[in-house]
């Protein structure tokens, strides 16, 4: 019987595959098939199927019946980029028609960091809006139903990223997308909301980890960083340790970032924890305590089913606003297991 | 020789997002929601399908393009997969010839090397989500808590709403 030859862990090899994925010429990948193949549903699971063929495209493996699988997502999402284009700008102008000024954010910026659209996919277009607007866009894009119906509209910026909207609106960029200019966050404002955005998120998705790496390497001229890490210790500890992850993981150029400690120096945990969630397509690993309530009327699932629920300890940390350390994250993830499940606890009784 | 004297049909214009690649062309029918992939012989016919172009002069056309043999039974094998996609104007027209066109009966008469400049409209199929968003903000519905960034939907199912 033949040997399996995928002896790493998927999750290493998610990391492997999309290693400098995000460059115009990517470095040469040294696998097998088989391997490939193995991270095949994560990558397209997690919207990282094209970076997967931009990695293998110019290598042995691009005639390959897996790598069909990832040009096919490649295609797709080169034509949803084109769609999302003509999307952004009709929406743009019919905010600026009633006098309100978005800023985009999120996947659309992001997308524009790599070297072809159709490598970063991205399903809403996330806009964010002043607290003073944000009513009149959602009753502007409410009035067009269809036609808006794939906008996020965002009330300013969520607490946690220690950013105010007229701030960040001040001090915004704009980059074209189709015929109109559109705002978006500086360069150091929108790598701290990359960084935070990705841990927020239990760091499931290898995608928003590129996206950090891209941005590194796509800064020119001087980067103001006393404005992208803030004087917050925590958003300090944060940034800096999704930098880390980018440099540890994905082989992101630091050179001309300025020494930081949480970069150079991550705690021993996280790294593996990032592997981990990178093992699992979306959404298995996003399994929640309120689901619980369906197995409680089978004790005998009831510790496989806590398990399979036990939240990330990126998440969890993330939850209670933590710092990224060496001390253990037991607290945080018992917390946030118990917090969300209380939550939730409201609606028991109507199902069991 | 009715073939010699048909014009060529004309390309479907509305309602598609192209998107060119180095070697081929990305068409998405907006209407169908279909995407189709065009190889670069099918997307050069396309692109000269104006109604006006004899089907003759197509073949010289493309011949010089592609520096490689090509008769018309090509054409009319792109003509065909471009009529099947949706992608061309008015009805489907088919080969005047005697016999059904296919594939191995245009690379017998143009030869081998003609095999790698074959017409091909593919449609594009991926069979996992490309597209995942990472969550639902707060109050965006929901069907299931895993869709929201709180990990909790309200009212899983229609009507439901992220926290």
């Amino acid at each position: 019987m033949a040997q399996p030859r995928v002896k790493q862990k998927h999750g290493e090899l998610v990391a492997k595959v999309l290693y400098g994925a995000w460059r115009p010429n990517p470095p040469e990948l040294e696998t097998c098939e088989e391997e490939i193949e193995a991270v095949t549903p994560q990558l397209l699971g997690s919207g990282a199927g094209a970076l997967g063929w931009h990695r293998i495209r110019g290598s042995k493996f691009r005639t390959s019946s897996v790598a069909f699988k990832l040009q096919q997502a490649y295609r797709l999402q080169t034509l949803y980029a084109g769609l999302h284009e003509a999307e952004i700008e009709q929406v743009i102008n019919m905010l600026a028609a009633d006098g309100v000024e978005p800023l985009l954010i999120k996947g659309p910026v992001a997308a524009a960091l790599y070297p072809e659209l159709g490598l970063r996919p991205y399903g809403d277009l996330d806009l964010c809006f002043d607290p003073g607007q944000h009513q009149m866009a959602v009753s502007i894009l409410s009035a067009q139903g269809g036609n808006a119906s794939s906008v996020d509209v965002h009330d300013g910026f969520d607490a946690v990223y220690g950013l105010s909207f007229s701030e960040v609106l001040a001090r915004a960029a704009t980059i074209k997308v189709g015929k109109v200019m559109v705002g978006v966050p500086c360069f150091e404002d929108h790598l701290r909301i990359l960084c935070i955005h990705f841990l927020k998120h239990g760091a499931w998705r290898p995608l928003s980890l590129c996206d950090i790496a891209a941005a590194l390497e796509s800064r020119q001229g001087e980067i103001d960083w006393d404005r992208c890490l803030g004087r917050d210790k925590r958003i300090i500890n944060w940034v800096s340790s999704a930098i880390g992850l980018a440099h540890q993981l994905l082989g992101a150029c630091l050179s001309g970032v300025p020494l930081l400690a949480g970069a150079k120096k991550l705690p021993r945990w996280l790294a593996a924890a990032v592997l981990k969630q990178w093992e699992r397509p979306y959404p298995q690993s996003n399994e929640t305590p309120e689901s619980l309530r369906v197995n409680l009327r089978e004790p005998s699932l009831l510790k496989s089913e806590i398990l399979k629920r036990w939240p990330n300890p990126i998440k969890a940390t993330m939850y209670f606003e933590g710092s990224f350390n060496e001390l253990p994250r037991l607290p945080f993830q018992l917390g946030n297991f118990i917090s969300l499940g209380l939550r939730s606890l409201g609606r028991f009784p109507k199902h069991l | 020789m009715r073939a010699r004297e048909e014009s060529v049909p004309r390309a479907r214009q509305e309602g598609l997002i192209v998107q060119e690649l180095q070697d081929e062309l990305l068409v998405y029918d907006l209407a169908r929601q279909k995407a189709h992939c065009l190889n670069r012989t099918a997307a050069l016919i396309w692109n000269r399908c104006d109604g006006k172009t004899s089907v003759e002069e197509l073949v010289l056309l493309l011949g010089n393009e592609i520096d490689s043999p090509v008769g018309q039974e090509m054409v009319w094998m792109a003509f065909d997969q471009l009529s099947k996609a949706h992608l061309l104007q008015g009805r489907a027209r088919t080969w005047p010839g005697a016999s059904k066109i296919s594939r191995r009966e245009v690379i017998r008469r143009a030869g081998a090397a003609a095999a790698m400049a074959l017409p091909i409209v593919s449609s594009i199929v991926v069979p996992d989500a490309v597209q995942a968003a990472t969550c639902k903000p707060s109050n965006a519905a929901c069907s299931s808590s895993a869709e929201c960034c709180s990990g909790v939907c309200n009212n899983p199912g229609p009507g439901g709403h992220c926290l």
